[in-house]
């Protein structure tokens, strides 16, 4: 009786340490999610929970070094890797998967920009000559994302597997996992568009938040940076969440595709990768190149969605950085 | 007969059956001239009017010297009112609040007409003035309010009308030259049918009268000026500046309403833009008060009255906080500067001022009862 009491008691304590653990993980995230710099450590964090999070989809087991801390190194290493480990790792991880962002999407975020800035300035001074000078750049802009949004998920699922400088850009296998990753990637695109309605509302609403809240004409200019600062730490308890969860479902998607692209005729590319120990034996078809068009195509449309709501956001409430990032394609940050 | 002509013709006839034979001969007008500039499209009153932000040194500290400035100037807070351009417009020529209804308007086009009559037609009605003395001079992006020169309302109405100088005028004048031409090629010939016809459909009162003869040599002479491209001529609201420069000088309006707008292009996020504009409106402001100071007809015999159609947002929570003007407490705040002959100078009247005052003051110093108006007529403003 005393024992099934204790270990009901041990469970218990055991939940709450969990539950404490992941509200500990959340509030951090959350918080590093209100700068810039400090966004850079989600990121290698992210980077970090996604690995694992493909390896344990393939099957591979996962050691507790495997467990990723915001600070701390893993247990067993020396007092500076334990005491900074994870931050160091956070740092270095980060860092790849921002480089390797930020050079995938500034094809696309140059030419918004840019858009933005040519569109406007000209109609402002009625340069009617160049008036498709704008809507040119954009529109190409939109078109570039959309492409480049069908690899860029995989590809931060491949940094984050294979933990390398400048794993983002090894396109041939990005493009094989692409390939080899179903109807769940597509349904990850829609999810994703989906939950970045409230990105797009903390950017919208704003707007209207006199007539949400009257109130706020009288404030002082410390009330409206108070009520500033509340708004953006649940955006970006909100950003961490969502990316936690998108980020663990593409990785595995990843793995999935992984396994399968490793067995089958691109099981050349994939020597040497970090999922290879998972590979089993059984050779995989590669989809048929109908599937992979209509995957393509449907896709392109489903992540346009996701540029209609940026444009729209910055229409309703302007920021020239807004441009540049965005917490699903670059720094996980309440811009 | 085309349908304007036709139009035109009943309108002319219902107006005269309504007055019933009853007409007198109405006085000529000699009282002083008056300019309305609409420092338009939102303005606060921290880049306009406060000389610690303005982007308007002109207005601050050469013309608010020789008139009463009125800081304090409110736009009500009513159901159904609403802190935008053609609103606001329509609040300082009707002197009314919801003096307006709905026209037609699409997806981002508040496209309203006036219900109740603007200073035009009451100016019209009490003096022998033709309409091409009358005059609003409208920009190019804003072709919704090319309809502000008459209300529906059954006692006045187009035979009391101002008339339109804009580009939206200029190209149908110039349209309609060219298919009587017949000088250009086959496929440009359709290309203009399809404009002509487009222009004309943009229009939708059931009365939509022809320009005057002195409207179509204004025109003639800007077209041979300026030419057919639209490349040559100002842009923008110093387009509007040129417009009126050019209409003082040939039709000599005794009463004209300039709608500068371009500071709304902050509504796309470029700061630069609203302050840049302003600054433009200002030099605009600054070429006419120089020409009226120096022409005879005008000197000594003219009032300007500068006044914002809607403020915009103080909205601390937005990177630029006054991207828009969405009805909040800044959107009503706006200003009024009044300066000219017979107007005190140096004077600032301080109190709570409500914008419908503005249309029965220009009435009351015109000679004049806006009589629907609601306002109260501004005390204090005289020499």
């Amino acid at each position: 009786m005393n024992d099934t009491m204790e270990q009901t008691a041990r469970v218990r304590t055991s939940r709450i340490l969990v539950f404490l653990g992941i509200m500990r993980t959340w509030i951090v995230g959350a918080l590093l999610c209100l700068t810039p710099p400090t966004s850079i450590l989600v990121l290698g964090w992210l980077s970090g929970d996604m690995g694992r999070a493909a390896r344990r989809n393939a099957g591979l087991t996962a050691g507790s070094g495997d467990r990723r801390r915001w600070l701390f190194g893993p247990p067993g290493t020396g007092l500076v890797s334990r005491a900074f480990g994870g931050l160091a790792s956070n740092i270095r991880a980060g860092f790849h998967m921002a480089i390797g962002m930020f050079v995938m999407t500034l094809p696309f975020t140059g030419f918004w920009l840019s858009a933005w800035w040519a569109g406007w300035e000209n109609s402002f001074n009625k340069g009617y000559e160049q008036a498709f000078v704008g809507p040119f750049l954009g529109l190409t802009g939109v078109g570039i994302f959309a492409i480049v949004m069908i690899y860029l998920p995989m590809a931060a699922a491949h940094q984050a597997v294979e933990n390398r400088a400048f794993a983002f850009f090894e396109l041939k296998r990005i493009r094989s996992a692409v390939a080899h990753s179903g109807w769940r990637y597509v349904m990850l695109a829609v999810v994703t568009v989906f939950f970045s309605l409230p990105i797009f509302a903390s950017r919208g609403l704003p707007t209207f938040a006199e007539s949400i809240y009257p109130g706020l004409a009288f404030l002082t200019a410390s009330e409206v940076n108070d009520l500033r600062m509340t708004i953006d730490l649940f955006v970006a308890a909100y950003i961490f969440v969502s990316l936690v969860i998108l980020r663990r479902w593409s990785a595995r998607i990843y793995a999935k595709a992984v396994l399968r692209a490793g067995t089958g005729r691109d099981m050349n590319l994939w020597t040497n990768s970090a999922l290879s120990a998972a590979f089993g034996s059984t050779g995989t078809r590669r989809p048929w190149r109908v599937f992979r068009f209509v995957q393509f195509a449907v896709l392109t449309s489903i992540w346009s969605g996701l540029a209609v709501l940026i444009f729209v956001g910055q229409f309703l409430n302007h920021s020239w950085h807004v441009w540049l990032t965005h917490p699903y394609f670059l720094l996980p940050w309440v811009m | 007969m085309d349908r304007r002509t036709f139009n035109l013709g009943m309108g002319t006839g219902a107006v005269s059956a309504m007055l019933g034979g009853r007409a007198v001969a109405k006085p000529a007008y000699s009282g002083p001239n008056i300019v309305i500039i609409r420092f338009g499209g939102g303005v606060r009153r921290l880049e306009t009017i406060d000389p610690k932000g303005t982007y308007a040194p002109n207005l601050v500290n050469v013309l608010a010297p020789r008139g009463v400035l009125i800081p304090n100037l409110n736009i009500a807070k009513l159901n159904g009112g609403n802190t935008s351009h053609a609103e606001g417009t329509l609040n300082i020529l009707t002197g009314r609040y919801t003096a307006y209804r709905d026209a037609g308007s699409k997806f981002l086009d508040d496209r309203l007409e006036p219900t109740e009559p603007t200073l035009f037609e009451y100016f019209r009605e009490h003096f022998d003035i033709p309409s091409h003395q009358v005059l609003l001079i409208n920009g190019e992006d804003r072709p919704q309010e090319e309809f502000f020169t008459y209300g529906m309302h059954g006692h006045y109405g187009i035979n009391f009308r101002s008339e339109m100088l804009s580009l939206h005028r200029f190209k149908l004048y110039k349209y309609a030259r060219q298919l009587e031409e017949n000088l250009l090629d086959d496929a440009a010939l359709d290309s203009v049918k399809i404009k002509y016809k487009e222009l004309l459909e943009f229009d939708r009162r059931t009365i939509a009268p022809e320009q005057s003869p002195d409207i179509t040599e204004f025109w003639k002479n800007w077209r041979h000026h300026y030419g057919d491209n639209g490349l040559k001529n100002p842009r923008g609201d110093r387009l509007l500046t040129e417009l009126s420069l050019r209409a003082m000088s040939e039709l000599r309006p005794r009463l004209m309403m300039v709608n500068y707008q371009d500071p709304d292009y902050v509504h796309w996020g470029n700061a630069s833009h609203y302050t840049r504009a302003i600054s433009v409106i200002d030099e605009g402001i600054s070429r006419l008060v120089a020409f009226t100071d120096n022409d005879p007809f005008y000197r000594d015999n003219t009032i300007y009255v500068i006044t914002p159609d809607c403020g915009r947002d103080e909205n601390g929570l937005m990177s630029v906080p006054f991207q828009h003007h969405f009805n909040s407490r800044a959107a009503h705040e706006v200003w009024a500067l009044i300066f000219g002959s017979g107007i005190a100078q140096g004077r600032v009247i301080d109190r709570h001022i409500d914008q419908t005052a503005i249309a029965p003051t220009i009435a009351a110093l015109m000679g004049f009862r806006a009589n629907r108006s609601e306002g109260d007529i501004l005390s204090g403003i005289g020499a």
